[in-house]
């Protein structure tokens, strides 16, 4: 689909970004961070990259040494996408722990969040993870249109049978 | 299931049930049940078992009081009625077991007849509109708080027809949100539903029929969306008056119900898709490491001590022992 140009440019740089190692904190003393997070040094940092389809999609991958942080914005046309990404992404974000590399909190500007560190690539197949990303993305704009779809079949359904109800 | 019941099927057994039971083997019940709009049903038989009382309670009695409910009670259900409702109810029916009807058939009618309680209540302040609009007159808008603290019917008399506007609120704005999408499939069913009523809507704000009625105010912060059903001759007239005001009243609780199935169904498929995506994680895990058995000719077996994480104490320095002698570090012989 239309799709497919995005979501390989998405694939390649998350292949070459994914690329972490074991970095314990300079700064404090037997502490351990994903550096993305702590945002302590500038040397440990890579420049963040944006990918963008449109103005409503885009997703932006900030890499440092040992950790990678990926958000994305997730395509709403109207209200009622905007309610149901947003329903979707509450029930995600309330079973973060399950799914592992997902963050409890979007970054700002975004709809959902990935923090990978180098400990989850040590427990996973690098391509694969980069796999489970493209897939959770493309999921979620199947879910989210195919619940509009149900919405609106419901709707319509329940409408009739009302209003039919008043025929003479 | 997509449309709602209009009698109370608890009220309905349970008087059904009494009325079936044979002499003697009826048994004593005080049920207290609740149906749409706050409203409280109390089932009651007295210490000998020889009446049955059924009590209801609803928050906007007085409103239907005034609009002549109870003298379209009184029509309906006769002798039943008790003047002095229970103490903390509104309105009792009675049943003495002894003076039933003879009539099967008016035997068997009762415990719908009980069960409708609500409806027979709520259909005054409809009926009095349309009596009056079928005569050609115009009656003054009607507001029933029928639920109580939060939402109100308005009846307005036209010259088309009746117009019922129903202020509906919601919780949150995302229910708000999607009932839009209901209300929109309702106010275009009109070109699949001939002759159905027409249905309008409006978000926040008031429609000018009610604007400027008292306790009506445009509140731009609050979830509210009013509903308006415009009902033509063909609905209020003496032959379709009945089902018509059964149908109309519980429009407010088809609406939420059906709202929260969608909801439900949701949340079910975003279970399920949960389920799939961790599978697609889980195959992102690389298969566990397996201790390597070997086996001899003879049929002994051992365990490679090289497991990773599971490695049997002596193992390192087995290996490094027994390297002369081929990988046999017997665990005992035969």
């Amino acid at each position: 689909m239309a799709n497919q140009p995005y979501l390989d440019c998405i694939r390649a740089t998350l292949t070459a970004s994914v690329c972490l190692q074991n970095f314990p904190s300079q700064i404090i003393e037997r502490h351990n961070k994903p550096e993305v997070e702590a945002q302590t040094s500038a040397e440990l940092l890579c420049a963040p990259v944006t990918i963008s389809r449109n103005d409503k999609q885009m997703i932006h991958i900030e890499t440092s040494v040992n950790s990678v942080r990926i958000s994305v914005k997730v395509k709403q046309s109207d209200d009622t996408d905007r309610i149901l990404c947003k329903k979707f992404m509450n029930f995600l974000n309330q079973r973060a722990e399950d799914f592992i590399i997902l963050r409890r909190k979007p970054i700002e500007g975004y709809d959902i969040s990935f923090l990978v560190t180098n400990f989850h690539t040590e427990q996973f197949y690098k391509h694969k993870l980069v796999d489970f990303v493209i897939q959770f993305m493309e999921d979620i704009d199947k879910e989210i249109s195919a619940m509009k779809l149900a919405v609106n079949a419901r709707a319509r359904i329940v409408a009739v049978e009302y209003l039919k109800t008043f025929q003479v | 299931m997509i449309l709602l019941e209009v009698h109370n099927r608890i009220v309905e057994q349970a008087v059904r049930s009494q009325i079936e039971a044979p002499e003697g083997k009826r048994e004593i019940v005080d049920i207290k049940c609740s149906d749409f709009d706050g409203v409280l049903y109390h089932v009651v038989s007295d210490r000998e078992g020889g009446n049955l009382n059924v009590s209801l309670m609803w928050g906007c009695a007085d409103q239907l009081w005034e609009q002549g409910a109870w003298e379209d009670l009184q029509k309906i259900y006769g002798n039943y009625l008790l003047n002095e409702a229970e103490s903390g109810f509104n309105v009792t029916l009675s049943l003495n077991f002894a003076s039933l009807p003879a009539d099967e058939k008016e035997r068997n009618e009762i415990p719908m007849k009980f069960a409708l309680l609500k409806r027979n209540m709520f259909a005054a302040a409809f009926q009095r509109c349309f009596d009056q609009v079928n005569q050609g007159q115009q009656a003054a808008p009607i507001a029933i708080d029928y639920r109580i603290g939060s939402e109100t019917v308005y009846i307005i008399s036209g010259k088309e027809g009746v117009t019922v506007i129903f202020a509906v609120g919601f919780e949150n704005e995302g229910d708000q949100v999607l009932s839009k999408i209901f209300l929109q499939e309702f106010s275009e069913a009109r070109r699949v539903v001939r002759g159905a009523p027409a249905v309008r809507f409006a978000e926040r704000e008031p429609p000018l029929e009610i604007a400027n009625l008292p306790g009506v105010e445009a509140n731009p912060d609050g979830n509210i969306s009013y509903v308006s059903f415009v009902l033509f001759s063909h609905h209020i007239d003496a032959k379709n008056a009945y089902s018509t005001i059964s149908n109309i009243q519980m429009f407010r609780n088809y609406l939420h119900y059906h709202l929260k199935c969608s909801k439900a169904y949701m949340h079910a498929r975003m279970r399920k898709r949960v389920d799939s995506l961790l599978q697609v994680l889980n195959r992102a895990r690389p298969p566990p490491f397996e201790p390597r058995q070997k086996k001899t000719i003879q049929g002994k077996t051992f365990n490679r001590a090289d497991a990773g994480g599971s490695a049997a104490p002596g193992g390192g320095r087995g290996r490094g022992r027994a390297r002369g002698g081929g990988r046999a570090f017997g665990r005992g012989r035969g």
